[in-house]
């Protein structure tokens, strides 16, 4: 593993490298962009070239004794969380959200953590994963440790959500953002590493949005629920709800991948109604949500998608999923 | 080599290095001239904007060994500063202690770190300063802890407390402390003082990217500082020789540049929502804050009202007034009105959306669709007028219903008025006239329902009642209950009854 191997996001990229040429970084980083791009691989990658003892040009060399050493070890027991949790390698350490929170007392020792001087490498360094999850007595807890750390620690916080974040914290870290990886570019990618068509994988690269999903999803599974999907549209023009009650029966196991899902097709149909069908992202399915499109107005997709964004939303709270479906179905068909 | 933070190396060590903050400075100064020092201090106001600093450079003054007493210029730290300073800056002094409020909240450390030792006479300095950062984030039984010795401190103690939320301190804290409010920084004093960084860390930047920088601070110094550090780290990376422009300073800081916004702005006006699909396709493919680009856009259309106004209100901008006045010609201020209400709830939507992206999209062809809106004030008047016309018809009893259904179908007509939906009210927040339109459109039947669809009023000839009948007149002494009975059986009241749908409320007798 190295820089090469990880697409997308070249400009990011190249300042990463030259962090690890000079051997120097800022005190506080701050890596935003969607979820799954690429961050923490990111993170991990320049953590380990810049304590690689080989290093050539940036890179790391992946064989020596710091870069084996440098991996993110997810512990099991509930304490862990607690503290920083450190890899093989004493100078890296990471604090990860438990339960949807990073607590106060993982930050506690984190500033301890950064008040010690480097064991094994020239300097030390924390990522703080999912940090918009850091409770308000965390966050604040951070913020001196933020503002003037010993010169030997760093610390890189890692979010998709940044706006959540406190904006006293903001203040004080440089912020890299993430792009989405280029669909094309991550086509390609897909297509090679999972040995599946590059057409399909076109369409999967446009409709997970992001390259750890991408790699994650069964394929068959996938292209089963957008074909679900399209049911839904299908019998919600036809205010068919006998199929619908029928179809929710089976996704509300997966309600939240097949509530993204929907979104994008009310997208596509939105775009279609626009009239600029060129920029769908289903595009193997054009003719049939034209078909859809001309049966609905413009008015109704938008309150469709202002409907599955609202119902997604309620998802975070662990709604009944099968009332929720049904009641989204319901308004979807009879406004 | 360890490498310090721009916004840490250039830390104001004096009182008159500190920006933007001349009031506060001077009564501080002042405070230390004439020895009148009180034992609590607090600071607040928003991030960045000097508030710790001060608190050190206070602390600073009070022990400078420079004089024999609290010296209002302190050394600053490169000459040949006293004992005491150095260490302050270096935050090491003995008797200068630095507590950070929010790792410690529990009230066992506050008891330990403060109030303990409050009461030990400073070891080498005059004053024991207490600086205690985040003051906010104590527990309430901290707070409580304090009271007394904050109330009642020994005499050469002196409390500095620093906080971004002073509304979560309590009142009687706040009552035993002399309050400072810290104001934002003026984008040009930020400017000024980027621009003497830059000079003195032998920065070639264009001074255009230095107001971006100033701009994208907002108010807050440190904010800038932080972001200039980003840009001259960046740069930097691009191996670029030549001075730094505007775009790496855009680029850098994922800000949508001014050809973005203007981009947008036009296709609004020329209601191309193609356009507006393809611009946040790309700012999105950029990996750029789509909220920020949302705010940057309201800034936008904020500007292009002011210059409606008046164009001495424009600070320094991206663009420039003439410019402004060009792109705002195809707007007007009740337009500008309804865009600026629109994208501001936009705003908020976004930071909470799921699919952020598909948000803004939506959000900003709507803007298009708003345009296209009647304004609702139109509506507005031809409703008051068919309201007039309804009422003055109930008093002279009964029209005629071909007269009256007519002019309602020449009010409402069938393609004149275009139909309003709550979605499109939305924008609207007079309250006055939101409850207004309310009461019109109940009087239509409905709430918020499309005009159009409302049912029409249509009076009709009941032939049930029979007017031949006659019924008795009440006696002269006959009670209010009696005469009540009469008037709701009378054929009149039921004609009107049936006419206007009306209801009997109250009996009053002419006797």
């Amino acid at each position: 593993m190295s820089f090469s191997d990880l697409i997308g996001n070249e400009a990011v990229k190249k300042i990463l490298k030259a962090f690890a040429r000079k051997r120097k970084l800022p005190h506080a980083l701050l890596f935003t962009g969607e979820d799954g791009v690429g961050k923490k691989s990111f993170a991990i990658e320049l953590v380990r070239a810049l304590f690689c003892q080989n290093q050539i040009d940036g890179e790391s060399c992946s064989i020596c004794h710091a870069c084996k050493k440098i991996r993110l070890n997810i512990p099991s027991e509930k304490e862990d969380f607690k503290k920083v949790i450190f890899s093989s390698h004493g100078d890296f350490g990471v604090v990860l959200p438990q339960n949807k929170v990073i607590n106060v007392d993982a930050i506690r020792d984190l500033e301890m953590q950064t008040r010690l001087k480097p064991l094994e490498a020239q300097m030390r360094i924390f990522i703080i994963d999912e940090a918009e999850k850091m409770t308000s007595a965390a966050s604040n807890a951070l913020l001196k440790t933020l503002e003037e750390p010993p010169s030997t620690s760093h610390v890189i916080l890692i979010s998709s959500h940044a706006n959540l974040i406190l904006p006293t914290i903001l203040s004080r870290c440089q912020i890299l953002s993430f792009a989405p990886v280029d669909f094309k570019e991550m086509a390609v990618f897909l297509s090679r590493k999972r040995k599946i068509p590059l057409e399909s994988a076109q369409v999967l690269a446009r409709c997970a949005k992001n390259v750890s999903k991408a790699l994650a999803v069964d394929i068959e599974e996938f292209f089963e629920r957008r074909k679900q999907v399209l049911e839904v549209f299908k019998a919600s023009v036809n205010s068919d709800f006998v199929t619908l009650l029928g179809l929710t029966e089976g996704i509300s196991d997966s309600i939240e991948e097949f509530l993204e899902l929907m979104h994008d097709v009310a997208h596509d149909l939105w775009i279609i109604k626009l009239g600029i069908s060129d920029k769908i992202s289903n595009t193997d399915l054009e003719s049939q949500l034209r078909t859809i499109a001309e049966r609905v107005n413009e008015k109704t997709i938008l309150t469709w998608l202002e409907e599955i964004e609202e119902l997604r939303k309620a998802m975070q709270v662990n709604p009944n999923k099968k009332i929720a479906s049904d009641a989204l179905f319901v308004k979807m068909t009879y406004g | 080599m360890s490498y310090q933070a721009i916004a840490r190396k250039w830390r104001p060590q004096r009182f008159e290095e500190v920006v933007g903050q001349e009031a506060i400075t001077k009564t501080l100064q002042n405070t230390i001239r004439s020895g009148r020092i009180h034992s609590a201090y607090i600071f607040s106001g928003p991030r960045g904007v000097g508030k710790t600093t001060l608190a050190r450079i206070f602390a600073k003054a009070l022990n400078c060994l420079k004089t024999d007493k609290p010296n209002p210029f302190p050394c600053s730290s490169e000459d040949d500063a006293c004992f005491s300073c150095k260490e302050i800056a270096e935050s090491r002094s003995i008797d200068v202690l630095e507590f950070d409020a929010a790792s410690n909240t529990q009230v066992e450390k506050v008891r330990d770190l403060i109030i303990e030792r409050v009461d030990t006479v400073p070891v080498r300095d005059r004053y024991k300063v207490f600086i205690i950062d985040e003051v906010h984030m104590l527990s309430t039984s901290s707070f409580n802890a304090l009271l007394k010795t904050l109330e009642e401190p020994p005499p050469q103690v002196v409390f500095l407390m620093a906080t971004t939320e002073i509304h979560r301190v309590p009142a009687t804290i706040l009552s035993r402390c002399q309050k400072f409010y810290f104001q934002t920084i003026s984008t040009e004093k930020i400017f000024q003082k980027l621009k003497s960084i830059a000079e003195k860390e032998n920065v070639e930047i264009e001074d255009e990217a230095l107001w971006e920088i100033a701009r994208a601070g907002e108010g807050s110094m440190r904010d800038a500082l932080t972001s200039f550090d980003q840009v001259i780290s960046f740069a930097s990376t691009l191996e670029k020789t030549s001075k730094i422009q505007i775009e790496d300073v855009v680029t850098t800081l994922g800000r949508a540049s001014s050809e973005v916004l203007r981009r947008t702005i036009n296709a609004v006006a020329e209601g191309n929502p193609s356009e507006i699909i393809s611009i946040v396709d790309e700012i999105s493919r950029k990996g750029q804050n789509l909220i920020v680009f949302c705010h940057d856009l309201l800034l936008l259309i904020r500007n292009l009202l002011v210059v409606k106004i008046s164009d001495s209100l424009i600070e320094n901008n991206a663009f420039s007034s003439e410019e402004l006045k060009k792109i705002g010609s195809a707007f007007t201020e009740k337009d500008l009105i309804r865009l600026f209400h629109s994208l501001s709830e936009l705003q908020t939507r976004l930071r909470q959306a799921k699919e952020p992206r598909y948000q803004l999209e939506v959000g900003l062809v709507k803007l298009i669709e708003i345009r296209r809106l009647t304004p609702i004030e139109e509506i507005i008047d031809r409703l008051e007028k068919l309201e007039k016309l309804i009422l003055s018809s109930s008093t002279e009893e009964v029209k005629k219903k071909s007269e009256l259904t007519q002019t309602i179908e020449d009010l409402l007509g069938s393609d004149s008025l275009s139909t309003i939906t709550s979605s499109d009210l939305e924008h609207v927040e007079i309250s006055s006239l939101d409850s207004e339109l309310e009461e019109i459109l109940k009087f239509q039947g409905d709430d918020l329902k499309p005009l159009k669809n409302a049912p029409k009023i249509t009076v009709s000839k009941d032939n049930s009642i029979d007017r031949s009948v006659k019924i008795p007149k009440p006696p002269k002494d006959a009670s209010e209950e009696e005469i009540r009975k009469w008037v709701e059986n009378h054929p009149k009241t039921a004609l009107i009854k049936s006419y206007l749908g009306a209801r009997l409320i109250k009996v009053e007798s002419k006797r």
